[in-house]
């Protein structure tokens, strides 16, 4: 047709989900953080498989046992075993579980929050707009490991409980996040356009202004998981998290406290784990953003 | 008499800015416009930025509630038509062709997002018609399955188009539908405009500030100047016998690619300079 | 005289995943003091870039390639990124199309013009902030002295353009480059300030390059014209000649597009030209037009198609002979 762009410079044009496809496999902190990500799910999904023994066992023959790297170290415990003589390798395997579900699950949980309420919030603006913000303000000013103190002492620690706090308290970022996001996309002609065709003020959030938050949803998602970890392993260090014998990364290091000058392996391999678990969702979250955004600016 | 197909009656809007805190201002975006439409006319509104033609656009597809006055639709208040009988009514083609359409949707399910809000049909026919069309807006069938961002704005307005026509509306109210497009395409999009008006029998209300674009497709215009409707005149009539300072001064700042550049104006004597706040130069 | 800039076999190529893009084709023009010459195109003309290649500004990715680009006689293609940053904001001034985003808001119009002054010239503060006054006052800013103690945000887009007009003229160059810079502001505010470029670049005797899409403008202010299309110059004359004897078949499709109020062709069917601008690649060869255009022969798909020139310094692209063209010229103004 006489109107139209020449065919061939079609191919020249590509959509944002080529884009992505195609640079994706070029980011090397984007590839970097899927592999670790993907390794680790891979070892959580696949433990029973690859841990060779029970991570509960306690053997008292077997104590303090180090890795084999060291003189006395054997290969029938690789990264040696803890105080109770259990294997520490299928420990540190299956406690990347508990780091991945913990993790997962408070990400969805704050997701669903904070995405509720930033998206109501910058859509409908005015008074809804006010008493959101005061959520999220009175939200900001309560700390974390305080109110979980309060709620453990109550009703005891549990991974439950530790994923209830959570996923309760750390939904602030996405509400502000996506409040602002909303607010910007509600302004948009497409938005315009679609009430001036009648379409119902949740549809409209459905369908046009949802879809066009998932870059940043996704970011934040990512950034929130990784909080998340650190922030178990930081309450079960302190007592109030996971109770034993629960292979959480964090309670492996407090159980390590007292041998930290003998036997430091019981406390450097669990937080190294966390450590690339963490750097590992921080550099794809980063990725996905590095992605995306150009999309956004053309 | 045939009523008019629409009717600003003395219509003012004011909106409020600041609070309690900074201390209130009204805001008086319009200030007591009238005008009427009738059925078939090309209307056109030329105003600069400050004239209150995008606020006088969004009272009239009901997207705003107007302070004072009323705004007559086929005879009924806007206020008094559902959301979904209004958009059978009225729709509109805006400025930007990069922000008009939503950038995650293909172009098939944009043009046809209207039907499926009416629920009128079922996948399939509501398919078959965004085809149609993306048929009638010269749209090649092909495109009917990318994203905004592969399409040219010349080509994104018209999908804009056949969005806004898809209901089979009465009136489109189109706010400078083509100021942010090339002159080619420009006058591509005028002249589709121009052929779809006669084919689907309808109403335009058009708004620009390009007073020669605005006079080569309307029958009647009205100039804004800072909310108020300064004079009303036939198209023809604006050009050859323009009253009002104000439509003098944008018909003298109308630059044509003439040799010696002579415009039409310069057979007119100097028209007053405008006064607006910051004093005698903008 | 001697032109204050010469450029010749100007070309940008960005490599892409799919395709190299060539948005700037071989594009040569002389310019001398005191003239306007004014690159006119429509989008993916490549008319902006041709500018930024010239001042060294382009994106990261593209590569410029030039025969010569000489500015006030000197080379300036191997000048190094340093020398060129001094050259810009001294000697080449530099007026963008949005006043909303081109000045800084968290500092003061006063600090904003006399950085510029200060980073270029050895002189005193004093010195810098009378000549902001003075060149305030040249873009008929009433009150300059409180203008200065004032931000951006407080000042209209009419006032804000004379600012980054005023900024471009701080440290008195030869030659300023204007890119669409009416184009973001109100037509009624839009003659004023390209009549106040026209005075100031008479006054101070400087070169321009007013870069437009607007054909109005171009006849209203420039000297010489180059239509661009797809990246190259496709025609070349004085403004009165361009507009009186069109040449390149897509030069007077475009005149023919504009609306002109008062006419006889009031209600009808604007002349309008099919299709889009193409995105011209490495493969591509022949006439870019050729597709979109009424007379296209066969000969058009051949490479090479070079600049014919009538006299006057009018010269055009295209394999039309003159006699034609003049015929073809004349019907598309009927």
């Amino acid at each position: 047709m006489a109107t139209d762009l020449p065919a061939e410079n079609d191919l020249l044009i590509e959509s944002a989900g080529q884009a992505f496809r195609r640079r994706s496999l070029k980011n090397i902190g984007f590839m970097t953080g899927l592999a670790i990500v993907a390794l680790v799910a891979s070892v959580a999904m696949l433990a029973p498989l690859l841990a060779g023994q029970d991570p509960y066992l306690q053997n008292f023959d077997q104590r303090l046992i180090p890795p084999f790297w060291h003189s006395d170290g054997t290969w029938a415990h690789p990264l040696g075993t803890d105080k109770f003589g259990r294997d520490y390798l299928s420990r540190i395997i299956y406690g990347s579980r508990i780091s991945l579900l913990i993790g997962l699950f408070v990400m969805v949980i704050s997701g669903l929050i904070g995405s509720t309420l930033g998206v109501i919030a910058g859509y409908f603006g005015g008074k809804v707009d006010a008493v959101i913000m005061y959520i999220i303000t009175v939200r900001l000013s309560m700390p974390v490991v305080l109110v979980a103190l309060a709620v453990v002492s109550f009703v005891g620690s549990s991974l439950e409980v530790i994923v209830l706090v959570l996923g309760l308290f750390l939904w602030d970022r996405f509400a502000v996040v996506i409040r602002a996001a909303t607010k910007r996309l509600r302004g948009e002609d497409f938005v315009t356009a679609a009430r001036c065709t009648g379409c119902p003020d949740s549809q409209i959030i459905l369908r046009e202004i949802i879809p066009n938050l998932m870059n940043q949803l996704t970011v934040i998602a990512t950034l929130e998981m990784a909080q998340a970890i650190l922030l178990e392993s930081a309450l079960s260090f302190l007592g109030l998290g996971v109770q034993p014998p629960l292979p959480s990364w964090g309670l492996m290091i407090a159980e390590a406290k007292e041998f930290v000058f003998f036997d430091p392996w019981l406390i450097t391999i669990p937080g190294v784990a966390i450590f690339l678990l963490v750097l590992g969702i921080n550099l794809l979250g980063d990725g996905v953003r590095d992605l995306t955004a150009p999309e956004m600016k053309n | 008499m045939p009523e008019h197909i629409l009717a600003i009656k003395g219509v003012s809007k004011t909106f409020t800015v600041g609070g309690p805190l900074t201390g209130r201002h009204y805001v008086q975006a319009v200030k007591d416009v009238s005008l009427s439409v009738d059925k078939g006319d090309v209307v056109g509104i030329v105003g600069e930025s400050g004239s209150g033609k995008t606020t006088l656009s969004q009272l009239v597809l009901g997207l705003l509630d107007p302070t004072e006055g009323s705004i007559l639709l086929e005879g009924r208040n806007v206020s008094e038509y559902s959301r979904l009988n209004l958009a059978k009514l009225i729709q509109p083609v805006f400025q930007n062709p990069y922000s008009s359409l939503n950038p995650r949707q293909c172009i098939e399910t944009i043009i046809s997002a209207p039907l499926r809000v009416h629920g009128i049909g079922d996948r399939a026919s509501r398919r078959e018609e965004a085809i149609r069309l993306m048929e009638a807006v010269s749209l090649p069938q092909r495109l009917h399955n990318r994203y905004p961002v592969q399409l040219s704005g010349g080509q994104r307005q018209r999908v804009a188009i056949a969005r806004a026509l898809i209901l089979k509306p009465r009136i489109l109210v189109c706010d400078e539908p083509t100021s942010a497009l090339d002159v080619s395409v420009q006058a591509q999009i005028l002249n589709l405009l121009d052929e779809l008006k006669r084919e689907f029998d309808l109403t335009y209300l058009l708004i620009s500030h390009n007073l020669a674009v605005v006079e080569h497709m309307s029958t009647k215009v009205a100039v804004m100047y800072q909310g108020e409707k300064v004079e009303e005149a036939k198209a023809t009539d604006i050009f050859d016998r323009p009253q009002h300072p104000y439509t003098k001064l944008l018909l003298n700042a109308i630059l044509l690619p003439h040799r010696g550049g002579k415009k039409p104006a310069d057979n007119l004597a100097p028209a007053p300079k405008s006064a607006d706040r910051t004093g005698a130069l903008a | 005289m001697n032109p204050v800039l010469e450029v010749r076999g100007l070309s940008v190529e960005i490599p892409t995943a799919s395709a190299t893009l060539r948005p700037v084709r071989d594009v040569s023009f002389d310019l001398h003091p005191g003239e306007t010459l004014s690159l006119v195109g429509e989008s993916g003309s490549g008319k902006s870039m041709t500018a930024l290649a010239i001042i060294d500004l382009l994106p990261r990715q593209a590569r410029r390639s030039v025969e010569r680009l000489r500015f006030l006689g000197e080379d300036l293609a191997g000048k190094s990124a340093g020398e060129i940053g001094r050259l810009r904001g001294a000697e080449i001034g530099m007026v963008f199309q949005d006043p909303m985003t081109s000045l800084n808001p968290v500092y003061t119009v006063g600090n904003q013009l006399m950085e510029v002054y200060l980073r270029h010239k050895n002189a005193s503060k004093r010195e810098a902030r009378e000549r902001a006054l003075f060149l305030l006052d040249k873009v008929n800013i009433p009150d300059p002295a409180l203008r200065l103690r004032q931000y951006p945000h407080q000042l209209s887009g009419g006032l804000r353009q004379r600012v980054m007009i005023a900024m471009a003229l701080m440290c008195g160059p030869a030659l300023i480059i204007a890119d669409e810079p009416t184009t973001a502001l109100d037509v009624t505010t839009q003659s004023q300030i390209l009549d106040l470029l026209r005075s100031l670049q008479r006054e101070f005797h400087m070169a321009m390059i007013l870069i437009t899409h607007d054909l109005g403008v171009v006849a209203h202010f420039a000297d010489r014209v180059s239509v661009m299309y797809a990246g190259e110059i496709v025609e070349q004359a004085s403004t009165d000649d361009l507009l009186e004897r069109p040449m390149h078949p897509y030069t007077a499709a475009l005149l023919d597009c504009i609306p002109v109020p008062g006419s006889s062709r009031h209600g009808g069917k604007l002349r309008s030209i099919p299709g889009v601008v193409p995105l011209i690649t490495s493969g591509d060869q022949g006439c870019a037009f050729r597709r979109r255009c009424d007379h296209a022969q066969d000969v058009c798909k051949n490479a090479g198609i070079t600049m014919r020139e009538l006299s006057g310094g009018h010269k055009f692209r295209c394999v039309l002979l003159p006699r034609n063209n003049a015929d073809v010229a004349m019907k598309n103004h009927a």
